[in-house]
């Protein structure tokens, strides 16, 4: 028996961006850069640590959108076009550092390295199919795979129990789809909780979801081990809180391990630092300068200006990953026989869930970090043992009952970053449509075709309109076009599509159109909104 | 060396010409760059909690109701304001707000309560018109809650649950309940006790205001400016904040108050390593990572935990008073 469990839980989830009627789109490229830098090297990683038996085991939630896009044939040939770009530039720059400047060269030669690998896995080992990749990883043991909300609809701010039902009915249907069984868990979007919450999740089977440390901490009655034990709800439905020190060491590049010195700097990359007349064969059509990924510098240290940062090297950032993976599974150690103690010989258990994202995208070397993390925990010691959530209800340790408490994991713990005065606007919109959406399914309980697929597309651009990454994103002040015309544009469909379907009069043409760009959910079933 | 000469060696090739844009006239006419429609003329009215202690309402009419008003009132109908009133469903308390011509807007209320908006006309001296009313909804819990367990297995005192708290990184609630613990073994006490050796009197306080002082308390250690406290305390609290600010500014001190509550409660004030989360970083994260989070940090996620409750000395500061 260890002294104390660790439970690492990561959340793969980009909002569903998908342009055909654009040759090229920027916002498309959020997927890609994810594929290189992040999925593809942690799937890397997981089948690596698997194959030499040291047996990772871990939660993480593939979100269906990200599952929709990671499956949609368009995106994989764009994809496929994109690395193969990154890997002519990256032997060009092979030569041109070799020639003009051998400090890089190196750094040059990883890159060449890196995705030479990625191009293999992408489209011999994987067969361009990184959801099969998962779906193995998950059937080897290493993997529990859970769900999300189908659109990252933020619950709490939907209006009516329908289209919050919606959200969850919508996603486990998916999740079938992609991994062939049901979900035991589900990363609540934004890990937003509102009580109630725990009866949709019953309904559609679901045995737990992740929380914010607060939803545990602040509910009632008190509990007894704090966020180092699940709870469950009084329905049953566990949840597991996010346990706030291995947070901050991962999420901070003050006091966490990301602003390491050796560590790439994310902020000079080759698509800003090099001549544009070099760059404009790997850039869009338009030209315009964006992130390319080949990043040379390294951080250098807190105070120092991008332009004095120092030269990336690839081998003193893989022993600084190493170190600070040291320093993780010792801390956790100690925590693990601290809070021992403190709970009388209860062994706690230490829930990390993360944005998968963190893991490469923004920390360069997270993946690296994670794959020394789990070859220390099964070689270097005996004293915590990685576990899932699923693992653990299955131990059959007594659960303590409690009530969780109303909390997000944003910004203040609550709601305000997806409900303030810049994004308010969009609920009157938003909540008209889902009132809307249940009056059309009660309306029409058994369409045919062509009313069938207006129903069905307007469903999804109700559950497109509700992704969280829009508020976020105009709560955040960065992509707010985008987000604002992506709101309007699913908004606006919806509402065509529901007054053609209240005047029972189709227009075909104008559904195919909107059925052929926002192709999401091919398997949905409007019927889902209908009151119950 | 820099990463790239001043020319490089390398080849101009010309981009692709780009390629128009495929848009189907079908959806050219759902543009996406109008805003979208101002109201759906139905009568909605929709109360939302956004964090412990703030709300956002909004209605929309699916006819004006003044006109309405007007046929029914006359002349009479000027002298009545749209205005919303704001219930507090569990206690019964009520706020008036004149509406607000935008359709929408926020209100400050209180964490863990339940509140109704109704949305109607009023008139000095006459009956209150209402015309809607909306969802009720909670507001968040702002902190622990004060029930424990029934189960023996899960009950947890209150030094305890310091502990638990402390160890999540929650230092301010460990702080205020490691104050109730104070309170429980000095019976009821320590926490306005302790609250007069920062000087100022507090006249008898109830159960509820002893909680509020230990949040009070616990918020004041942790660096929480008086200012940004005073709109949140009941009347009597708020009297003795804003008496002890003015006469004894500099007792409210974050490291005064830690220094007494370190010599009542035994706190290691060794251990205090508080260092600002980096928001700043966590807001550049978000930036480039597209779904992630302004992850929510604690302000001060460092442990403060005493190593135990020493009753005898919290019951000697009495007589220190």
């Amino acid at each position: 028996m260890p002294t104390g469990f660790f439970s690492l839980i990561l959340h793969a989830h980009l909002p569903f961006v998908r342009h055909p009627e654009h040759p090229e789109f920027l916002e498309e490229d959020w997927l890609y850069e994810a594929i290189t830098e992040v999925y593809l090297p942690l799937i890397f990683v997981f089948s690596n640590l698997q194959a030499s038996g040291a047996q990772p085991r871990l939660a993480m939630n593939v979100s269906p959108p990200l599952c929709e896009m990671l499956s949609d044939s368009l995106l994989q040939e764009r994809y496929t076009r994109h690395l193969e770009n990154l890997l002519a530039l990256s032997e060009k720059e092979l030569s041109r550092t070799s020639r003009e400047a051998p400090e890089f060269h190196p750094v040059a030669r990883m890159y060449k390295e890196t995705l030479s690998a990625a191009h293999h896995l992408w489209t011999t080992r994987y067969n361009r199919n990184l959801v099969r990749a998962f779906r193995e990883l998950q059937d080897e043991g290493v993997l529990e795979i859970i769900t999300c909300g189908a659109t990252h609809g933020f619950l709490p701010l939907i209006s009516t129990p329908e289209a919050k039902r919606a959200q969850i009915s919508v996603a486990v249907n998916n999740y079938r789809k992609h991994f062939g069984r049901s979900p035991r868990g589900i990363w609540l979007p934004e890990c937003a909780y509102e009580p109630g919450v725990e009866d949709l999740l019953a309904g559609a089977g679901i045995e737990y979801f992740i929380s914010d440390t607060h939803a545990i901490l602040y509910g009632e009655p008190r509990p007894r081990y704090g966020v180092y034990a699940p709870v469950r709800c009084p329905n049953g439905v566990a949840v597991f809180a996010r346990d706030l020190e291995t947070s901050q060491q991962v999420w901070s590049s003050v006091v966490g391990y990301p602003g390491h010195a050796n560590y790439r700097e994310f902020y000079r990359d080759l698509g800003w630092d090099a001549p544009l007349d070099y760059l404009l064969p790997h850039l869009h059509a338009g030209g315009e300068r964006r992130h390319l990924g080949l990043k040379y510098y390294r951080i250098t240290g807190r105070d120092v200006s991008q332009e004095d940062k120092q030269p990336y090297n690839p081998t003193l950032a893989r022993e600084r990953a190493a170190i600070n993976a040291d320093d993780f599974v010792g801390k956790r150690i100690s925590q693990a026989e601290q809070l021992h103690t403190t709970f009388h010989g209860r062994a706690p258990l230490v829930v990390s869930p993360y944005d998968a994202e963190l893991f490469g995208h923004w920390w360069y070397e997270g993946p690296q970090f994670i794959d020394f993390v789990f070859r220390k925990l099964h070689w270097d010691q005996q004293t915590i043992q990685a576990i899932s959530p699923g693992d653990y209800l299955d131990a059959g340790v007594p659960i303590q009952t409690q009530q969780p408490s109303q909390s997000s994991w944003g910004e203040d713990g609550y709601f305000k970053v997806w409900l303030n005065e810049a994004n308010s606007w969009m609920y009157p919109h938003q909540q008209a449509a889902e009132e809307r959406m249940t009056t059309l399914a009660n309306a029409h309980p058994l369409a045919d075709a062509p009313l069938r697929r207006a129903l069905n597309q307007a469903a999804r651009e109700l559950l497109l309109a509700q992704s969280s990454d829009w508020a976020f994103q105009i709560y955040q002040g960065t992509t707010v076009e985008y987000a604002t015309r992506r709101f309007r544009s699913h908004i606006r469909r919806f509402n065509a599509l529901a007054d053609d379907i209240e005047q029972n009069r189709i227009d075909g043409e104008r559904l195919t159109e909107i059925e052929s760009r926002d192709n999401i959910f091919a398997e949905l079933d409007y019927r889902t909104y209908r009151s119950r | 060396m820099p990463l790239f000469s001043p020319v490089s060696s390398e080849q101009f090739v010309a981009p692709p010409a780009p390629q128009p844009a495929v848009l189907s006239d079908k959806l050219a006419a759902l543009s996406e760059d109008e805003p979208l429609p101002e109201a759906y003329h139905v009568d909605r009215i929709r109360l939302l909690a956004q964090s412990p202690r703030k709300l956002y309402l909004y209605w929309e009419f699916a006819h004006n109701p003044l006109e309405t008003l007007r046929r029914a009132f006359g002349a009479q109908a000027a002298h009545y304001t749209l205005v919303v009133r704001l219930t507090n469903v569990e206690t019964g308390d009520v706020s008036w707000h004149e509406a607000s011509a935008s359709r929408s807007q926020w209100f400050k209320v209180q964490p863990g309560k339940s509140y109704r908006a109704e949305l109607g006309f009023f008139a000095q001296g006459r009956a209150f018109i209402r015309l809607f009313s909306s969802n009720v909804v909670q507001t968040p819990r702002a902190g622990v809650a004060r029930a424990t367990a029934v189960e023996e297995d899960f009950r947890v005192s209150p030094e305890e649950f310091a502990r638990v708290l402390d160890e999540a990184g929650y230092a301010s609630d460990a702080l205020e309940v490691s104050l109730e613990a104070a309170d429980l073994a000095t019976h009821d006490e320590a926490t306005r006790i302790i609250a007069e050796r920062l000087g100022g009197q507090i006249v008898e306080i109830g159960e509820a205001e002893q909680a509020e002082l230990r949040s009070l308390l616990a918020a004041l250690a942790l660096g929480v400016k008086p200012d940004d406290l005073s709109g949140l305390l009941s009347p009597t609290l708020a009297g003795w904040l804003e008496g002890v600010s003015r006469e004894h500014s500099e007792a409210l001190r974050s490291a005064y108050l830690l220094e007494i509550l370190s010599s009542a409660l035994g706190i290691q004030t060794s251990l205090f390593a508080f260092d600002e989360f980096d928001e700043a970083a966590a807001r550049r994260v978000a930036r480039f990572v597209v779904g992630a989070s302004l992850v929510n940090m604690p302000r001060r996620p460092f442990h403060i935990w005493m190593p135990s409750m020493n009753v005898g000395r919290l019951k000697s500061i009495k007589a220190e008073v």
